[in-house]
């Protein structure tokens, strides 16, 4: 690890302006410091400037590290005009909301009674990643913004395209833990359970910038290197210096239902083969179809966390519950993938999983 | 040096026991504001009015404290430097072990602020406490070390690891008992201790890597040991 | 010599007195544990308490004044010849205080030529080939001076995947014929063996006894008698130790004697080592190992790090502390070699192994002696015709090294998956086929009991159990396996045992604790005879400057140091009488039941306890020696393979048929060790073999870039481990087998206990879902590949 200069701040605008005012050298932002540690150890990282964004002391008004529950009454427009339409062509309606701080670790949201009983995929998806020691301090934030888990990239000794290098060494080398969708110019995964989650949960992220805040959809903040251009540097919309400092999700009616699933080799802490969070709106009674709105978010298959569009249409095609037609729409979840040479099992093993996590869904629903 | 640090109006609870603390014993005297050249301050101006400073510290090494076992002790370390490094190497505490380095073993497991983290991933200025402006106070640290007491009382955890003989080589126990006694603390504070279940357990030390295959009689120690009958000298696994 | 009934056989079995042939100076055997006051108990480790604590200090534990921190320069390359190496710069850097370039290379095989040379190799062979080191004030120091070692590479062509490395054109690893000096437990290859390429061999074998030749003749006409045969090739991979505690070693002179301490399993063999690579007198050298975090096979010699840290102490005439990172761990100090095995079965109809033949090869990187056919020489020895060829291929990759049961796990997955597929095709269950061929008395009554325990009779044939889970998509599955280790011990074991004046003992053996605990039965086996309490006796291991013990591999430990330690306490016993005797008027004073004294004074009987006799001594202390004997009576065999311990493992698994999980869910064990001194600390062991047993089932492999040759998943995370929440439950049946050959009965059981899990969970699996994985790691690909594939089962799916 390089020496650096250890730089603290509490507050999200303070954080900004130390990362853009970086005085000529290098500086990282830390949250949990677990993805931060792990870089720095292995030489990827070597900034001058650690800035390290620390929990609030007690008594200080900031909200980066609470959870709370935000009335629709008091929900700002900003956040309002990102929701969720009830129904197509409608107009956002204020809904009551769940805020999480960008410090709140993975283990307080495991195990936060309103996101237990509301928003269940996402305190499965939390407790479902790595250790409890790591998710006592591991931060939401930091998990949706650790980089990827590419074991190339998380080596020095290659010089990958995704830090700048001119080739992917996974493509034509050891893939299997690789992408299947999108992945011609990079094939690393995208590493974060929440992000999962955090999709079919309609999460919005509110962002700190220079001049101000910005927010938007979670669900168009990952991007791939083939929705940017072929730039595979970067993960997401975040912009150099920005700092993201809440989460805003929409608490969920009483007709809908969330759970996510990761599918393992070891069961003891280990990253997913593939995942899948899914969250579903019953229909009236009398309505032609079961449901009449679906969201399915694999990981572990693309470079970012991926809809499966192909699934959802399926899923609110579903008229009775059989195993044929949870088979049917198992098999759209694979829609467009295109595996490498050592990751084909992805195929069915996605659709496993999103069989599993429809059946499971519906025969709770 | 008090003085120093007595400008942050976001002072806590914890902030003032940080004062009381540092006030006394040896560790303040190291910590004189002229000793610190390193620690740099400077109140940041808008747009957050209510933010602590920011402060800044290294790259060298710099004087602070910890607060371990009961004890603020001093040491100087680098930013760089993890909890794990300082613990070993400064401190002579060197019951907790580095498996990987990497957060993936749990050998280095510790408390802090009574929460099982790994000290291999947690920077040593994560749980400092610093003097100068901004300067804050240190989180409190347990290690394997501090879990019996000075007198040699084994916690109950302990003995029952024992008794059942969960330990083999020894070198993840110490991580394994810290995310034992942890599980065993808090479930004991809700007044659920009896109510332990072998799911609990393995989840508890899902973390705790174990080279030699100890975790079947971890379960049992800790199983056991919940229910009461964990002490027994001699068999106490049959 | 005088003849004595000693107690032979399975208690609650076949035991019976038996006369035997004991040698002078050992105490009368022991009876069946139920009859003893602390051998046979379960025993909690008298050093529990410093293990839990924290108390108890490993190697890189040691603080020593102005202790400097040693960082090694491995080669980044897996193959290059090495023109030169500049250290002057990175001796310039601050902190640092020496720099060293490694005269000669430890471990793995040499090239006949090089030997002959000596010094300097100069041929990188694997990625991580220790090179140079630094010594420095801070670890990162030394870390940032290594950059400034300017070594002079020529960088050469390499291959890392076996496969490819037999391709006609392959780069070659070695340019001529070589060997490989084994450790204790396996590993080692004998020169004199063709050499074609990077394929060495064939290394040919028979059952002990019988020629290869005339067995290669007899398999070969088994073959052609068109009895039932199957055949299957399986494949196994690279497993890395992985013990949780690196390998390391810190090293202080004092003058021109050195003291190290060292992570090992063998104190003496680091200090032989130390001794020869530095030319200095044996008795110079000392070496202290009081807690070692497991070896499993890889912690032996002083190892490359060792004696760098020693030529940098000396240099810096400092002590430093040389303990590898993660990453160097799994790269250059050892693995369990991966395999390719084809194997074929010759049987009647009625179930009689006909023949067995095996071929194929090991990979051990840069090492040779990478076999597996220990399980198809040995387990169905009353096979009439069994032949074995067993080859190397080399590859640029770190060398093997002993790993707990060399061979064994690896030709158990073939075998023992031969004989389940031959169970299926002759239609007869697979516990009754071992029976019909394995006459070993102590795995007959192991499958017995397993069975049992397990409730055997619950299997039905292939993927018929009824499906599970909302889809359907959850098999379960049976199956078993069973495998042999070998008795082996060391007769160069000495202990000594002295009673205090206080009525308390101490004894003293050069043996160290790996994690078995041998701390335990040694207290034991002295409590037992002395007749006092274990808190009475205080245990000193770890140290060269005790008497002479075994390296902790083979599981050779318990059979080799409590005879003698049970010996040396007897003799103690016979002083203390001799001593004592006079001063209570008693000529006849001897050693009786219990640790009593018993003889006549004044013409009445008297009895004395150890602690009341002790008191009564005139001088602080009466000891006894003693040296592991040869087993009693050695030629008497009875019928009984004396030479192997058993052991036979039941699985229970459920496989996802969705995501080709594998979820092992039960594993019965049943074991022999000879005399259980200690069934707690034995049950550990066998929890351990079957945890790593599984770990390697499903799990654990070493992934490396083909291109570059480098180490994918050189971590504890990627490179996966078992942990609680892969673990099954586990029921043991523990067999006490008494083999009246020395006074303890001991025999060993890390190693057993690790050998037949992969193939009973393999087995397990195939029963679960109708189609049989022959190739290691049991990975969720594998299955849903498999599960893909037309089915080449005879089962229904
Ligand atoms: C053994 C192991 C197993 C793991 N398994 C899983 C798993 O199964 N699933 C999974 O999802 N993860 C897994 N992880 C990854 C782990 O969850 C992440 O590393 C962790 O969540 C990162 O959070 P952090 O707070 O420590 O982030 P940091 O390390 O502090 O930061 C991560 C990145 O985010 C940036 N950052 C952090 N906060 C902000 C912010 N507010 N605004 C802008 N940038 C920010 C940092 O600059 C940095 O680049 C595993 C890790 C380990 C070591
Ligand atoms: S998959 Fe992406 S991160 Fe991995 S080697 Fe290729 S470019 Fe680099
Ligand atoms: S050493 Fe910290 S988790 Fe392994
Ligand atoms: S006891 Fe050896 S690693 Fe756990």
């Amino acid at each position: 690890m390089n020496a650096f200069t250890w730089v603290e701040v509490t507050t999200a605008e303070q954080a900004v302006a130390q990362l853009s005012a970086a005085r000529g050298g290098s500086a990282l932002l830390k949250a949990g410091g677990i993805d931060v540690l792990d870089r720095l150890k292995e030489g990827l990282d070597a900034p001058e400037r650690l800035i390290v964004l620390r929990r609030p002391t007690a008594g200080s008004k900031s909200t980066l590290s609470e959870i709370s529950e935000i009335p629709a009454s008091r929900l700002p427009d900003s956040i309002t005009r990102l929701l969720p339409a009830g129904n197509a062509g409608d107009a956002p309606q204020p809904r009551d909301c769940l805020r999480i701080g960008a410090l709140v670790t993975l283990a307080q949201i495991a195990s936060h009674p309103t996101i237990l009983r509301a928003l269940p995929a996402l305190a499965q998806a939390a407790h479902a990643i790595a250790t409890p020691q790591i998710r006592a301090v591991a931060t939401i934030a930091g998990n949706l913004l650790q980089r990827p888990r590419c074991w190339y990239f998380r080596s020095a000794d290659f010089h990958c395209r995704k830090k700048g290098g001119d080739e992917c060494f996974a493509l034509d080398g050891e893939n299997e833990y690789h992408a299947i969708f999108d992945n011609r110019t990079c094939a690393a995964v995208h590493p974060s359970g929440a992000a999962v989650a955090l999709l079919v949960l309609d999460a919005i992220v509110e962002i700190q910038t220079a001049s101000g805040t910005r927010q938007q959809r979670l669900s168009a903040f990952f991007v791939s290197a083939s929705q940017q251009g072929g730039d595979v540097k970067r993960e997401n919309r975040l912009e150099p210096g920005e700092v993201i400092t809440h989460l805003y999700i929409p608490l969920p009616s009483p007709d809908e239902r969330s759970l996510y699933l990761k599918s393992k080799q070891k069961q003891s802490f280990d990253w997913p083969l593939c995942e899948v969070a899914i969250s579903v709106r019953r229909a009236p009674s009398g309505a032609g179809s079961l449901l009449q709105a679906a969201r399915i978010v694999v990981g572990g298959v693309a470079p970012i966390p991926w809809r499966a569009k192909a699934a959802e249409a399926a899923l609110l095609r579903l008229s009775k519950l059989d195993i044929e037609s949870v088979r049917a729409i198992a098999q759209a979840a694979s829609d467009g993938a295109r595996p490498l040479a050592k990751n084909g099992y992805k195929v069915p093993l996605c659709q496993g999983v999103v069989a599993q996590a429809v059946m499971q869904i519906l025969s709770n629903a | 040096m008090v003085a120093a640090m007595a400008d942050s109006d976001s002072g806590g609870v914890s902030r003032r026991g940080f004062l009381i603390q540092s006030g006394t014993g040896s560790a303040a005297s190291l910590l004189g504001a002229a000793s610190l050249p390193a620690v740099r301050s400077s109140a940041q101006a808008a747009p957050a009015p209510a933010a602590a400073p920011i402060t800044e510290i290294g790259p060298g090494p710099v004087p602070v404290q910890l607060q371990v076992n009961g004890k603020t002790v001093a040491a100087r370390i680098e930013p760089r430097d993890t909890l794990a490094h300082v613990l070993r190497e400064q401190l002579g505490l060197s019951g907790t072990k580095i498996g990987c380095d990497r957060g993936a073993c749990g050998a280095c497991t510790v408390w802090v602020d009574g929460i099982p983290t790994p000290a291999c991933m947690t920077l040593a200025l994560d749980v400092a406490g610093t003097a100068g402006k901004g300067g804050r106070a240190a989180r409190p640290v347990t290690t394997i070390e501090g879990l019996s007491t000075a007198q040699g009382t084994l916690h109950p955890v302990q003995d029952a690891f024992v008794a059942h003989d969960a330990l083999q080589c020894g070198f993840c126990t110490p991580g394994m008992v810290m995310s034992c006694a942890a599980l065993y603390e808090r479930k004991r504070s809700q007044g659920q201790l009896a109510a332990l279940s072998e799911g609990e357990v393995r989840e508890a030390i899902a973390g705790n890597l174990c080279r030699c295959g100890t975790y079947p009689h971890v379960v049992r120690a800790m199983l056991s040991t919940a229910k009461g009958t964990g002490n027994g000298k001699n068999g106490g696994s049959r | 010599m005088s003849r004595a009934e000693v107690l032979v056989g399975l208690v609650g079995a076949d035991a019976t007195l038996q006369s035997r042939e004991l040698p002078d100076g050992v105490p009368p055997s022991w009876r069946e544990s139920s009859t003893l006051a602390v051998v046979g108990k379960p025993t909690q480790r008298i050093d529990g308490s410093d293990k839990v604590t924290g108390r108890a200090r490993y190697t890189p534990d040691i603080k020593r004044p102005g202790l400097l921190h040693g960082k090694i320069l491995g080669s980044p390359h897996p193959h290059a010849r090495v023109h030169g190496v500049n250290i002057s710069d990175a001796e310039a850097q601050p902190g640092v205080k020496a720099v060293v370039v490694l005269p000669h290379l430890l471990g793995g095989a040499k090239l006949e030529s090089e030997k002959a040379r000596g010094k300097l190799v100069p041929v990188v062979r694997y990625l991580g080939q220790p090179i140079a080191a630094v010594a420095a004030e801070t670890p990162e120091q030394a870390k940032a001076a290594l950059a400034r070692i300017k070594v002079d590479f020529e960088v050469l062509p390499h291959v890392v995947d076996p496969d490819e490395a037999l391709k006609p054109n392959a780069p070659l690893v070695f340019s001529g014929p070589v060997s490989m000096s084994g450790s204790a437990g396996g590993g080692g290859a004998k020169g004199g063996i063709p050499q074609k390429g990077n394929l060495r061999g064939p290394k040919r074998g028979a059952p002990r006894g019988k020629d290869a030749a005339q067995m290669e003749q007899a398999v070969a006409a088994a073959l052609r008698s068109g009895q039932t045969v199957v055949r299957g090739t399986y494949r196994t991979q690279v497993q890395t130790h992985s013990a949780l505690e690196t390998h390391g070693l810190t090293a202080e002179w004092a003058g021109d004697e050195l003291t190290v301490w060292a992570s090992t399993q063998g104190i003496f063999s680091v200090r032989d080592e130390l001794a020869e690579y530095l030319e200095i007198p044996t008795s110079k050298v000392r070496v202290i190992t009081d807690f070692c975090g497991g070896g499993f096979g890889a912690k032996f010699g002083a190892g490359n790090y060792g004696v760098l840290a020693a030529l940098l102490a000396k240099k810096a005439a400092a002590p430093v502390r040389v303990c590898l990172d993660r990453r160097e761990e799994h790269l250059a100090v050892g693995n369990r070699p991966a395999s390719e095995q084809n194997i074929a079965l010759v049987s009647g109809k009625d179930g009689k192994l006909a023949a067995i033949e095996l071929r194929g090869w090991g990979a051990g990187g840069a090492g040779a002696g990478a076999g597996f056919a220990g399980p198809a020489n040995n387990v169905y020895g009353h096979c009439p015709a069994i032949y074995t060829e067993e080859f190397d291929v080399f590859t640029h990759t770190g060398p093997l090294a002993a790993f707990r049961a060399p061979g064994h796990p690896q030709g158990a997955f073939a075998l023992e998956q031969a004989m389940d597929e031959l169970a299926e095709k002759l239609g007869i269950d697979p516990l009754e086929l071992r029976e019909r061929n394995d006459p070993h008395p102590g795995r007959r009554l192991e499958r017995q009991k397993a069975a049992e325990l397990f409730g055997w009779s619950r299997r039905t044939l292939a993927g018929q159990l009824p499906p599970e889970g909302a889809l359907g998509h959850i098999r379960r599955g049976l199956g078993m396996a069973q495998g042999c280790w070998y008795y082996f011990w060391s007769d160069d074991s000495h202990a000594e045992v002295r009673i205090h004046r206080d009525g308390t003992a101490e004894v003293l053996a050069g043996v160290q604790d790996i994690g078995t605990g041998v701390r335990t039965p040694l207290a034991q086996v002295v409590a037992e005879e002395l007749g006092i309490p274990l808190a009475s006796v205080k245990v000193s291991i770890g140290d060269t400057r005790l008497p002479v013990g075994p390296g902790s591999g083979g599981s050779v430990t318990t059979g080799s140091i409590t005879p003698p330690a049970r010996d040396a306490a007897y003799q103690a016993r016979l002083s203390l009488c001799k001593e004592v005797a006079p001063l209570v008027g008693a000529k006849d004073l001897a050693p009786g039941p219990g640790g009593k004294l018993v003889g006549t004074a004044a013409g009445k009987p008297i009895e004395l306890s150890l602690k009341q006799a002790a008191a009564k001594l005139r001088k602080e202390q009466v000891s006894g020696t003693a040296r592991r004997k040869p087993d009693y009576d050695a030629a008497a065999t009875n019928g009984r393979a004396w030479g192997q311990t058993g052991g036979v493992q039941l699985a229970e698994v459920t496989v996802d048929t969705l995501t080709g999980i594998i979820r092992v869910e039960r594993i019965v064990a049943a074991h022999d060790c000879g005399r259980p001194l200690n069934p707690l600390l034995v049950e550990s062991q066998i929890h351990g073999g079957i945890i790593q047993g599984i770990s390697y089932a499903l799990f654990e492999e070493r992934r490396l870039d083909r291109r570059t040759g480098r180490m994918l998943n050189a971590n504890l995370e990627q490179y996966k481990i078992a942990g609680a929440l892969d673990v099954p439950r586990i029921d043991i049946a523990l067999l006490e087998d008494l083999h009246g050959r020395t006074s303890t009965d001991a025999r060993g059981i890390g190693e057993p206990a690790t050998v037949p899990t992969a193939a009973a969970v393999a087995n397990a699996v195939y029963n679960a879902i109708g189609v049989r994985l022959r190739e290691l790691p049991l990975t969720p690909a594998r299955v849903l590949a498999a599960l893909a594939a037309p089915a080449t089962g005879t089962a229904p799916r």
